[in-house]
């Protein structure tokens, strides 16, 4: 008995320990909790970050001199694959490249070579988002409050979709490319429901509404800073819209809609940076916004959102300033179904409401096949 | 006697364990999730929103698809990253510089 205490007692400290190693390891933190990618990003890469400033000057200094070669057509301030900043020189010619120095006055050139550089009218197919249609007019373009001018500036966003709210059809934007005038101020005006929706936005026709078509009549549902969805729509004018509800460069949607999954690849159609292509980088955000009470106007509330969506933006080369209200689809090429609404940003990150939350608040369904 | 000294060694094994087990939650803790991922973001998402320069958070993926919490921050500085954890209740945490978060609505001056 006192042997089998002894063996029993052996076996459970063997148990105890091989636990609490187990337990210590799971304790650890993962080898990569961090993105590599998040590593360098402390270094200040803003044009005002002394480094930064150090470089542009040794630019500025050796630009002419480098240029002077046919086969170099640009240079430039950047940050090298070691994450310092550097300068950057663009070549058309692998002889330019093999040519180009690897220092200048200590500090790093990155050689990158290129086609030449052409100027680019339109974003894609010749397609133009910002000009003026023949009505009726296709979706994923420019447009906004007939009004929008305050404070020495005009805003404008996008028209991005279309909607049916109880068997009327109504375009589809955000609240605060339709309604977010909500004070006199600069303009001595708030929006309202009747007010004109205008083709193009202000921004694309010098500010002057003379110069636009209106295309609809605001619905003022005011969804912020309540609810959650940054949304607004505006009542069609008969023979101006395109009632299929087709959006420049994806052409025709389903009437259904598809939730957003991480990996997701999508596109969106906007007056800004036209037809583009990204994908879902993350779910169920919740992020904060700070909205103004009109064009260029005084701060108006921070709306914190949940359940948003994330879209990667490198580089705005997803959505832009004047994407706003643009609807983002499934990518594929027949009638893809809707997955957001685009409404907010920064340079490396797009922001979208869950279509399936607007269309809810609204009492909306898309307007598709 | 054997069997007292026997236990105390037991007991002191299981308390080292648990206090190393602990000694990770100052940055978040690491452990083997016990919560899905939602409700871990959800108990956390106040307190991380609240920390000046904080302007998001979300839900994603690790590069081998497992669940991870995403921390948005408008300028990743030192002291920033150190305040931050780097696991919720066993899941990774990333921290993504973002930028601020603003309406992407076009303005221009109306006489440049």
């Amino acid at each position: 008995m006192k042997k089998l205490f002894r063996v029993s007692t052996v076996a459970m400290l063997l148990l105890a320990l091989a636990v609490s190693f187990g337990l210590w390891g799971c304790s650890r933190e993962p080898a990569t909790p961090v993105a590599p990618e998040a590593a360098n990003v402390s270094v200040d890469r803003s044009a005002t970050s002394p480094s930064i400033r150090g470089v542009m000057n040794v630019q500025e200094r050796y630009t002419t001199a480098l240029m002077a070669d046919p086969d170099v057509i640009g240079t430039a301030t950047t940050i090298d694959d070691n994450g310092q900043p550097a300068v950057l020189l663009l070549v058309t010619s692998d002889r330019a490249r093999r040519g180009a120095p690897t220092m200048l006055d200590g500090t790093p050139v990155k050689v990158l070579l290129t086609d030449r550089i052409v100027a680019m009218k339109s974003t894609g197919g010749g397609v133009s988002h910002t000009a003026k249609q023949t009505a009726p007019i296709k979706l994923g373009t420019s447009g906004g409050w007939g009004y929008d001018l305050a404070n020495g500036y005009c805003c404008a966003g996008t028209l991005g979709s279309l909607v049916s709210v109880g068997g009327q059809k109504r375009i589809l934007s955000n609240y605060h490319v339709f309604e977010s005038d909500i004070v006199s101020g600069g303009n001595s005006r708030i929006s309202a429901t009747g007010d004109k929706i205008v083709q193009p936005g202000l921004i694309d026709v010098s500010c002057n509404a003379a110069n636009a078509q209106t295309v609809a009549t605001l619905v003022a549902t005011r969804s912020l800073p309540n609810a959650n969805v940054d949304c607004s729509t505006a009542n069609i004018v008969s023979g101006m819209v395109d009632a299929t509800g087709n959006i420049l460069e994806i052409g025709t949607i389903s009437a259904s809609t598809v939730g957003a999954s991480v990996g997701q690849l999508v596109k969106k159609s906007g007056r800004t940076t036209g037809l583009t292509r990204s994908k879902v980088s993350a779910l169920n955000a919740t992020i904060s916004v700070a909205y103004e009470n009109e064009c260029a106007g005084g701060a108006a509330f921070t709306k914190t959102f949940t359940g948003q969506i994330v879209i990667t933006n490198t580089r705005s080369g997803f959505l832009a300033g004047g994407d706003s209200g643009s609807l983002m689809v499934e990518d594929i090429t027949t009638n893809p179904r809707a997955v957001g609404l685009l409404f907010a940003g920064s340079t490396s990150t797009a922001i979208a409401n869950p279509i399936g939350q607007v269309l809810s608040f609204l009492g909306a369904t898309m307007v598709g096949n | 006697m054997v069997r007292a000294a026997l236990l105390f060694a037991l007991a002191a094994l299981v308390t080292i364990a648990g206090c190393r087990a602990g000694s990770s939650n100052g940055k978040g803790g690491a452990d083997m999730p016990q919560r899905d991922v939602t409700t871990v973001m959800n108990a956390h998402v106040d307190a991380l929103m609240a920390t000046d320069g904080v302007a998001g958070v979300a839900i994603s993926e690790t590069d081998d698809r497992k669940p991870c919490i995403v921390i948005y921050v408008v300028q990743l500085t030192d002291a920033l990253k150190a305040s931050l954890p780097t696991a919720l209740e066993g899941y990774p945490v990333r921290i993504e510089e973002s930028g601020e978060f603003r309406p992407l609505k076009g303005e221009v001056p109306a006489n440049p």
